[in-house]
């Protein structure tokens, strides 16, 4: 009866298994200096996105930023949205227009799918000293509703 | 039995929760997680099965943990299939890794989606028997070789898309053939020279779009100016310099599209687009290292419908002077884009030359006030200035424009005050945009402050603050067929605010606690009302029941209740439209699925996504006509054998399922389409398990009982 037991129990382990698996992208560390720590991992279940802050230490300066992601579907439209939450409180939401159809604001506008995005830019300082650590939820969403990325990131300030 | 018994490990994700898995028309059983070794009995005779009994007792054992295994399957155990999906008239095989073209695509699709694939060279034989495709997608697909003909059998060929693919190299006769190609993208394809691109088998080709493929001067312009060609996209690549001999080769076409957006240009020699007939310039994004001015001296002498000299928030700051302006008085324009950019010293003269621009469009152009008195406005009929910093509505000055027909000052950097008659001049003006422009109205809106607009036909006041509404709000608009209030909260001083807009065809009161069931008069006058948007106002008590506002609008096409909150709708509260096509009920509280209370669903489109669906009764979809589709996606829909008839007939109608792919299985988050319940088949394979099973236990017996014969015997043959 052993092996009809093993055979029955097995059977019976195996069904539940198969779907409480879900993919994670690797968690990325953009910045890593003892006074910044900045990691992000990608949200979207189809593709990760790259990120990197150029120096972590002229955060409070001008950090020069560098990202790029790939297009599934095209971006005629582009609604993003970000919720900063510290603590586990939301300190900051807003949900910004990037491409609109009769107002383009940014030169990737317009690509199709299948185009890299890759932005290169200075960001502003920060204006005040900050502490603690900061969950950053990003995602944005083209004409059709489809999900172009989204990223979770945490930004740990000493 | 054929075939065998295998036992494999569990692979992560989906597929392993499936009683079958089969492959290439065989059929294996299979068994996740299980330290079992391969069983293979096609090998051995029954005979020598039969005469081993530890043998026959394991086969015995093996029977009977299929059969429970069986039997705990064949409730919820869908198994996932990636597999190209059939669209209207082709397939969808994007991003299945896939490395040649599945024989399961029949060979006449017109569409194919082979994007973000693996084919790294294109062979004459590639596509050779899917011979009507008219548009072939192969985004991302590494290709790196294209050889001679490929498309020689696509004589029906007419969109090419090869985006993203690391071309290196191009044989000249890869378009050769009778193919009739008329669209071909290149963009982000590595071709580094106009002269790269074999365009002489492509003498139908309307649109070539070259974008972002490192492409350094218009050399070899000539070879892509082919005969039918309208729009050329040339944007985001690194030309520095337009020279006179390069844009000569452009004498002889006209109406011809040219994007140069995104390139740095350094250097555009004075009048190098001299008298060429050009249907639209787009330079936008191009003065990173040149002035604009440089731009517009080379351009004194064209003609063209549309110019683009707008910036991009990722280009470096520009202005424009009124001496680069200057340049206007030789450029035949009509619709003239300067979004994002800076005006030094706008006045008067600064706008000399643009008395035959028909459109103007300063979206984000800084601007907090547009000049007092401008005479040479008097062909202007479109004016956009969005994304500005006006004080007032006056602060437009309408007078300067008294032929505008369209109207913008959306999304206005500071409260915009909207005063009495600043737009009485505009008596042509049909279309009027004032959203998101914290638009202060004063005491009383809006006849006052709409005074003039006799022809005005679409009035956009979404998104700003709350209004106190006269009686009748829109008595000086009485020819108005569009109003759009979204987020704009009012106040009523009346129970009927519309009814002198007998024309009023479509009405937008999403988010504006518009209270349908209570101020049962409010849309009376109505008479012509064909969309009525009334989203996000909630339902009192959770129940849509038939209200007298739905007898004052019999014409109604379209009706949207999402996110209202709705729990139950009462009967009959849609009979009386006969009219109606589209009914988003989206994003409410709804458990059931009724289609019984409309007119006909003959030609309907009905949106339940985001509502509390478990269980539809095929009946119910059954009834829903070949131009009639649903949405049922972000239900928690059950998926088992229960519902088995409603997943087949959406498998067998999946035309008729809106947004198919966001609907899921709520306990196995699996797309319905992929569900593959195997209810009839696992049936059928439990009654064979079961069937074997009692052979071989009867078998067992027998042979029990034989060898206690031959037992018996032995006794006897001893003594």
């Amino acid at each position: 009866m052993k092996l009809y037991s093993v055979v029955v129990i097995l059977s019976m382990l195996h069904l539940p298994s198969g779907d409480t698996q879900e993919d994670f992208w690797p968690v990325h560390t953009a910045c890593d200096s003892d006074k910044i720590q900045v990691i992000y991992r990608s949200c979207d279940p189809i593709q990760d996105v790259g990120f990197s802050l150029s120096s972590c230490t002229d955060i409070r300066t001008q950090p020069y930023v560098k990202a790029s992601f790939l297009l599934r579907q095209s971006i005629d439209e582009l609604y993003i949205s970000v919720v900063v939450f510290h603590n586990g409180l939301n300190v900051f939401h807003t949900d910004e227009p990037i491409c609109l159809p009769n107002f383009p604001r940014f030169t990737f506008c317009g690509n199709r799918r299948g185009e890299m995005v890759t932005i290169q830019s200075s960001l502003p300082g920060l204006k005040f000293p900050l502490k603690g650590s900061y969950d950053i939820h990003v995602h944005g969403i083209n004409q059709n509703g489809f999900q172009i990325g989204c990223v979770n990131a945490t930004a740990t300030f000493q | 039995m054929s075939g065998f018994f295998i036992c494999q490990e569990c692979g992560t994700g989906t597929v392993s929760a499936h009683c079958l898995y089969r492959t290439r028309g065989k059929t294996i059983f299979r068994f996740c997680n299980s330290s079992l070794q391969i069983v293979n009995i096609s090998n051995t005779s029954p005979y020598t099965v039969l005469t081993r009994r530890s043998t026959m007792e394991r086969v015995l054992y093996i029977c009977v943990g299929i059969v429970v295994y069986f039997m705990l399957c064949i409730e919820t155990i869908p198994w996932m299939k990636k597999q190209c999906i059939k669209t209207a008239d082709g397939s969808d095989c994007s991003g299945l890794a896939l490395q040649l073209v599945p024989d399961e695509i029949p060979d006449s699709i017109k569409t194919l989606d082979f994007s973000f694939n693996y084919l790294p060279t294109l062979y004459n034989s590639t596509f050779q028997r899917l011979r009507s495709l008219v548009s072939l997608d192969l985004t991302r697909c590494s290709i790196n070789f294209m050889y001679e003909d490929v498309f020689e059998h696509q004589l029906d060929l007419e969109s090419l898309i090869l985006v993203a693919n690391p071309l290196n190299f191009i044989s000249d006769r890869a378009f050769a053939g009778p193919l009739a190609l008329k669209h071909l993208s290149l963009a982000g394809s590595t071709v580094r020279s106009l002269t790269d691109v074999p365009t002489a088998h492509l003498e139908f080709l309307e649109t070539l779009d070259l974008r972002g493929s490192d492409i350094h001067n218009l050399d070899g312009l000539e070879n892509v100016l082919l005969q039918q060609m309208k729009r050329l996209f040339l944007g985001m690549n690194s030309i520095e310099k337009i020279k006179t001999a390069d844009v000569e080769k452009l004498q002889g076409t006209s109406g011809l599209e040219i994007s140069f957006k995104g390139n740095d240009l350094v250097d555009v020699e004075p009048n190098a687009f001299q008298n060429l007939d050009m249907g639209s310039l787009d330079f936008s994004g191009c003065f990173n290292k040149m002035d604009i001015s440089v731009l517009l001296k080379g351009l004194e002498g064209v003609k063209t419908n549309k110019l683009y000299l707008g910036i991009y928030e990722d280009s470096a700051k520009n202005y424009i002077t009124q001496t680069a302006l200057q340049s206007f008085c030789n450029i035949s324009v009509s619709d003239v884009d300067f979004q994002l950019q800076h005006f030094r010293d706008l006045s008067n003269t600064g706008f000399r030359c643009f008395a035959h621009v028909q459109k103007l469009d300063f979206t984000r152009a800084h601007l907090s006030a547009f000049p007092l008195s401008l005479s040479n406005l008097s062909m202007l009929s479109h004016l956009v200035l969005d994304d500005n910093s006006f004080h007032s509505v006056c602060d437009v000055n309408a007078a300067n424009f008294p032929k505008v027909t369209y109207l913008s000052v959306s999304r206005n950097g500071k409260y915009l005050h909207f005063k009495e008659n600043c737009l009485e001049p505009l008596s042509y003006l049909e279309e009027l945009q004032l959203s998101h422009s914290s638009l202060m109205t004063g005491d009383f809106c809006c006849n006052k402050q709409l005074t003039g607009l006799r022809e005005l036909k679409s009035l956009n006041l979404s998104y700003n603050f709350l209004m106190n509404w006269e009686p009748l709000p829109f008595n000086a608009t009485p020819k108005l067929k569009h109003l759009d209030l979204t987020q704009t909260k009012y106040v009523l001083n009346s129970s009927s605010p519309f009814s002198n807009l007998e024309k009023l065809q479509t009405l937008n009161l999403s988010f504006t606690d518009f209270k349908l069931l209570e101020n049962a008069d409010i849309l009376k006058g109505l008479t012509k009302l064909r969309v009525l948007n009334l989203k996000g106002n909630t339902i009192q008590g959770g129940v849509l029941a038939k209200t007298k506002n739905f007898d004052y609008i019999p014409l109604l096409e379209s009706l949207v209740l999402s996110s209202c909150g709705i729990k139950a709708i009462s009967g009959n509260v849609f009979k009386d439209f006969a009219y109606l096509n589209n009914v988003d009920l989206s994003e409410n509280q709804l458990v059931k699925l009724r289609l019984a209370d409309f007119y006909s669903l003959n030609q309907i489109q009905l949106n339940f996504a985001g509502n509390k669906i478990t269980v539809v009764d095929v009946k119910i979809v059954e009834d829903l006509g070949t131009r009639s589709t649903i949405d049922l996606s972000s239900n928690p829909l059950a998926c088992n054998c229960t519902t088995y008839p409603f997943i087949m007939w959406v498998k067998e109608n999946f035309s008729k399922m809106k947004h198919i792919e966001r609907t899921f299985c709520n306990a196995t988050n699996e797309k319905v389409l992929d569900v593959d319940l195997q209810c009839v088949f696992s049936n059928r394979a439990l009654g064979i398990v079961l069937g074997l099973a009692i052979a071989v236990t009867i078998i067992i017996s027998l042979l029990y009982f034989v060898k206690k014969i031959q037992a018996r015997y032995r006794s006897y043959s001893v003594l």
